[in-house]
């Protein structure tokens, strides 16, 4: 049995299905390990390493998980949790499912938490009055996953920490992954994508996927500036946005 | 197995140690079923901590974890097995690929199915699909009633010629579609093969998913995480195929006491017989069970079990223990397959309490729910009080429908 890096190995419904232009991703096995690279990418800039544990409070068909382990993804050979050498436990989206994550979390005390922007409230109120770093002393690193096609998040409601914060924005249909730093500042990994300004908009940012030329360009909601403005975290960054409320 | 365990596997070396039993002590199977206690899951949820979520059972050195995975838990907390490098890659090759390749899933087909990576049977499929190259068509989200409309679209969008998921799942998407006006059978047209989990596939369920989606056939999953252990029907749907390479299974008494014999209902006993993952050595699950070692319709000769459903669904009246499973056959002879919960069956006397999903009642609930009295004290020597009831009264936990409910005073 062998699998040709060119044919479909998953076609996935995006999240705004009914509403969205591209409704389903499809997904070759070469597609899936340049979204792993990605992801492990942006995750080893935030300090990712061998033997992290990762808990994933997210859906498995978000494309950002869907990169994360070969167990968690038909047609992916190597995921992020391959490649970084850390371990992952997904337990899903459901806003219903907080209990079971907040569990885990006690439990697990993972190194990293990647987290719905919008299971934030429903999974810090199932930690008993703790904060997230009191629930769990290990936490060093949070991403809030946040879907381009709905508004952006002016306060995710975290709670105080000393982990680091990110937000992992995704857009979808062109498979563009990147983090938003507390500055506002935008990392996303140099040569997996073409990023320019919307020059009609002149504020959106324009994005597709190097490794995937057929996908074509498309205007994200991201609205953001040239780089050059002073954010105040000493790093230059190519392009800037609103800075987001932890 | 017993060696290994004892030297490598903290939860089984303290039992073991407590109990006055040594590795060397293990001569004959005789030995291994007198001497090795039995445990629990909650006895394995004790000792989980951050240190070891698993609980002290897991056959591989810590620096070869690869992955974890969680049962559904539906009888309470989840609990958590650690899977090392090489044991995913034996499971399917000794296990996964033999259940679907029983169940009818070919390379080179289009599969629906919603990644589930957080259960080990999410896990098992998904590397399935990987290496037999059969493609994935997944809907948004997870397998829940608010996503039911995306599963339809993706189907109807798509046209797999294989569909996995969960029995309650198949029963929606007859409905919603009916009531959005595509028939069934479109939704469904190309769909070759189901394959089920989760929940006991009945003989009324089966046939009416295959006269209502026009698919050849419906293999049932069963099994459980907790124990590793489990198995697919064949076309001959008298049991699941428990590969006796893999898992050496027993059946005992309800107090998890003495065996019983072949074809007699107990509760399942399980030991794993591969290293590499979770090690389960006498496991004593919640499944309500029945084996046999004749050898099936088709051909194979491995055990087979057959799966009633988990003990807390079981209940003793008038002295005769029933499952919902067996109210399910009830049911279904006078209603066809409907969704049901049976309300404080150990307080019952002379009739059960069960409550309906109304729309099955039809015109003449008086007179289907007379006859399901009639037919239950024949079949199961008690009658039934039936309770016609909105689908929102039946409750839904963990992604299944609680068929027994107790305590409950309404």
């Amino acid at each position: 049995m062998t699998e040709s890096e060119d044919s479909p190995a998953l076609i996935v419904q995006t999240e705004q299905w009914e509403e969205g232009d591209s409704p389903y991703l499809s997904l070759t096995s070469r597609d899936l390990s340049n979204l792993a690279d990605v992801m492990a990418d942006l995750l080893a800039s935030v300090g990712v390493k061998a033997k992290d544990r990762v808990l994933i409070y997210d859906f498995n068909t978000s494309i950002s998980t869907l990169a994360m382990s070969r167990v968690f993804t038909p047609g992916l050979s190597e995921g992020v949790c391959e490649r970084l050498e850390c371990i992952a436990i997904c337990t899903d989206g459901l806003s219903e499912l907080a209990a079971r994550s907040a569990y885990t979390f006690g439990l697990w005390q993972p190194e990293v938490l990647l987290i719905r922007s919008e299971l934030a409230s429903p999974f810090l109120a199932k930690l008993q009055g703790r904060s997230l770093q009191e629930a769990d002393p290990n936490l060093r690193t949070v991403v809030a996953i946040h879907n381009d096609v709905v508004a952006w998040p002016r306060q995710i409601g975290l709670g105080p920490g000393r982990f680091e914060k990110r937000i992992l924005c995704r857009v979808d249909p062109a498979l563009f992954m990147c983090l938003v730093k507390p500055c506002g500042g935008i990392y996303y990994p140099r040569g997996r994508y073409r990023v320019d300004l919307d020059p009609e908009s002149g504020t959106r940012l324009r994005v597709a996927p190097a490794f995937s030329p057929g996908r074509g360009t498309l205007v994200s909601n991201l609205e953001a500036t040239a780089g050059g403005k002073d954010c105040g975290c000493g790093e230059g960054h190519e392009f800037v946005t609103e800075a987001p409320g932890f | 197995m017993v060696a290994y365990a004892y030297d490598n596997c903290p939860f089984y070396r303290s039992r073991w140690k407590e109990a006055g039993v040594r590795a060397e002590d293990i001569n004959t199977l005789d030995d291994f079923r007198r001497k090795i206690p039995t445990f629990t899951k909650d006895d394995l949820r004790r000792e989980s901590s951050g240190f070891d979520i698993t609980g002290g059972i897991t056959s591989c050195p810590p620096g070869d974890l690869r992955s974890y995975a969680m049962t559904s838990g539906t009888t309470g907390i989840n609990t958590f097995i650690g899977l090392g490098s090489g044991f995913l890659e034996t499971f399917l090759e000794q296990v996964a690929f033999r259940e679907y390749w029983i169940a009818g899933l070919r390379p080179g087909m289009k599969a629906f199915m919603v990644p589930a990576g957080w259960h080990f049977f999410g896990i098992a499929q998904n590397m399935v699909l990987t290496r037999m190259g059969v493609t994935c068509v997944s809907s948004w989200g997870t397998l829940f009633h608010r996503y039911i409309p995306g599963i339809i679209n993706a189907i109807k969008t798509h046209r797999p010629d294989y569909f996995l998921g969960l029995p309650w799942v198949v029963a929606e998407l007859i409905k919603q579609s009916a009531e959005a006006g595509l028939e069934p059978k479109k939704l469904f047209e190309g769909v070759k093969y189901m394959s089920v989990a989760g929940e006991f596939v009945t003989a009324g369920f089966r046939k009416k998913i295959v006269d209502e989606t026009g698919v050849l056939d419906v293999f049932e999953s069963g099994g459980s995480v907790d124990g590793l252990w489990g198995g697919t029907d064949c076309f001959a749907h008298q049991g699941h195929h428990i590969w006796m390479d893999q898992i050496f299974s027993e059946v005992v008494g309800l107090d998890g006491k003495g065996e019983v014999g072949s074809g007699e209902r107990g509760r399942i006993v399980t030991t794993n017989l591969r290293l590499g993952g979770p090690l389960y050595i006498r496991f004593l699950g919640e499944d309500l069970v029945k084996k046999t070692r004749e050898t099936c319709e088709c051909g194979r000769t491995h055990e087979r079990v057959e799966l009633y459903d988990r003990l807390v669904n079981s209940f003793k009246v008038g002295g005769k223990m029933l499952t919902s499973h067996d109210v399910a056959a009830v049911i279904e002879e006078a209603c066809g397959y409907t969704v049901f919960v049976i309300v404080n069956p150990d307080a019952a006397t002379d009739r059960l309490r069960v409550r309906i999903d109304k729309e099955k009642g039809g015109p003449n609930r008086e007179s289907v729910a007379a006859e399901l009295d009639r037919l239950s004290r024949r079949r199961l020597g008690v009658g039934m009080e039936i309770e016609w009831v909105d689908l929102s009264r039946i409750p839904f936990v963990n992604r299944k429908f609680v068929q027994v409910t107790r305590d409950d005073g309404r």
